[in-house]
């Protein structure tokens, strides 16, 4: 049940970070971030590496190559190479279990 | 001492328990339809409202979804208005309105000499059906008496972190209070089935869930609607199963009791999936043609109230249960703030949690159970729509043992 944490829900929204389930190992941006940037997450700093805009994924602390992400305690992948803590989450380090995510190009012209 | 008069609830002869006291105009064919909506628009300030299959030709589907709605706990009685040579069959959905103890008669137009007749013979019908229906008997409600819908439309990037959770968490405080929730959509679910067949009740019914998301994969691929699409990851969504965790995060996290098909009732409290897709070959073209008609479908499995998740922002209500619409985005509710009930975009700020929001949609579900109206409602949206299809039975793992 995504519910408040040890970690304060409100230090992580001023981040702007969502952890949506306890048990996830990724947070989910909720506002535009700049390469360069500097965010306070609860008194640490994040240094943004890579420009993010709400939707995006970072990691919650270190996660090893093979491990599963989860989000909103569901599984959503797993990790190809290992991930560190506030790393951008998505198509170069993650994997569906499921089936593999189209890039553009790969996509039928008549799909939305 | 309060008298039972004043209580919010009508306790309907099953024992189901209505919020509301809707008096229908049914039509049962789309020739049926003005005649209807005449009938009902004499009555601008009571819960008169216009329900009906547009269909000529007789559907299974159809008249168990009708006989399910003109039986809902929130209607107390229903006119029925028949063209005369449609091939519905009227006098049994009478009969079965009828033997809820409602209220009910039927005019055939053709029977009575045309429209204006209809219509005046109509008004008088309704004068006759709301007298009857004030004397249903009151009742309190509890959330463990609410059948809970969620659905969610018009959706954005903002939908599956704010809004969707937000219901989930609802979903799983009202099933800790003993009510029962509907979700749907196994079409947008792919990737979700096995994290949803480990919530199944029974291993057979987890097989179950599964295959009704391998169903809706088929379906919908024939039809030619793509799944995961580049604006989807150029949006921050890596996977197709992290794009339908954001539909599947109106679940919450309770045990998966049952599976349910459109116009089939609950045998227990607690969290169910409802099945919208067709079974069998494809007919009748894609089979979620608006969200009014998953809506209407999860209303006919009993649903009091709709919880209705937006992130570019819905505007519709229902006839027969109250909408309330959970807007995920901040920018579409300050955009729309006239239709949208609860700021869940809040959560994307620093004021508001998961766990805050979900709350406030709890209280507001009491609220509305009790009478106060969604926006939707105070607006007259009274949308309904109903189309074919046809079913199998559901298999034997699907309910719950009542």
């Amino acid at each position: 049940m995504p519910t408040q944490t040890h970690e304060d829900t409100i230090e992580l929204a001023r981040a702007g970070l969502i952890l949506l389930d306890p048990t996830d190992n990724c947070y989910v941006v909720t506002r535009d971030v700049s390469v360069g940037s500097v965010v306070d997450v609860g008194g640490e700093r994040w240094t943004v590496t890579v420009a993010l805009s709400p939707g995006h994924k970072v990691a919650r602390g270190a996660i090893q190559a093979g491990e599963v992400v989860t989000k909103l305690a569901v599984p959503i992948g797993v990790a190809l190479v290992p991930i560190s803590r506030f790393e951008h989450i998505h198509l170069h380090n993650l994997a569906s279990q499921y089936i593999p995510t189209h890039e553009r190009g790969d996509v039928p012209p008549e799909s939305e | 001492m309060m008298s039972t008069a004043s209580l919010p609830g009508y306790l309907r002869q099953d024992g189901r328990k209505g919020i509301r006291n809707v008096i229908l105009v049914a039509y049962l064919v789309e020739c049926a339809h003005h005649a209807s909506k005449a009938i009902a628009s004499h009555f601008p300030d009571e819960e008169v409202e216009v329900i009906g299959f547009p269909g000529c030709y007789p559907n299974s589907y159809a008249h168990q979804m009708l006989t399910a709605l003109c039986t809902h706990p929130n209607v107390g009685g229903v006119l029925l208005v028949s063209l005369g040579c449609e091939s519905f069959d009227r006098e049994s959905l009478s009969e079965s309105i009828r033997a809820s103890g409602r209220w009910s008669e039927t005019i055939v137009i053709q029977g009575v000499g045309g429209s204006t007749p209809t219509v005046t013979l109509g008004i008088e019908a309704v004068e006759r059906g709301l007298a009857q229906a004030k004397k249903a008997p009151r009742t309190e409600v509890l959330l463990s008496d609410l059948v809970v819908g969620a659905e969610c439309g018009g959706s954005d990037g903002t939908s599956g972190i704010t809004a969707n959770p937000a219901v989930g968490y609802a979903f799983d405080r009202l099933v800790e209070q003993g009510a029962t929730c509907i979700f749907e959509e196994p079409g947008e679910l792919l990737g979700t089935e096995s994290h949803m067949a480990g919530r199944a009740g029974s291993p057979e019914l987890g097989r179950e869930l599964i295959g009704t998301v391998e169903k809706a994969s088929d379906y919908y691929h024939q039809m030619g609607h793509g799944s995961f699409s580049p604006g989807n990851y150029e949006g921050g969504l890596t996977t197709i199963e992290e794009k339908s965790i954001g539909a599947y995060a109106k679940s919450g996290s309770s045990p998966i009791v049952g599976l349910l098909k459109p116009a089939v009732q609950p045998t227990t409290p607690g969290l169910y999936l409802m099945d919208p897709v067709p079974d069998g070959e494809i007919r009748w073209g894609f089979p979620n043609i608006n969200d009014t008609a998953t809506v209407v479908e999860m209303i006919a499995c009993g649903a009091q109230i709709i919880l209705f998740t937006t992130g570019r922002g819905s505007v519709v209500g229902s006839a027969i249960s109250p909408v309330i619409k959970v807007c995920a985005n901040p920018d579409t509710f300050a955009r729309m703030p006239g239709d949208m009930d609860v700021n869940a975009g809040s959560i994307l700020s620093a004021d508001a949690t998961i766990a805050s929001v979900g709350d406030e949609i709890v209280d507001l579900v009491a609220r509305v159970a009790a009478g106060e109206q969604t926006k939707s409602e105070a607006m007259g949206h009274r949308e309904f729509t109903l189309g074919y299809k046809s079913f199998e039975p559901l298999g034997p793992s699907c309910l719950p043992a009542a």
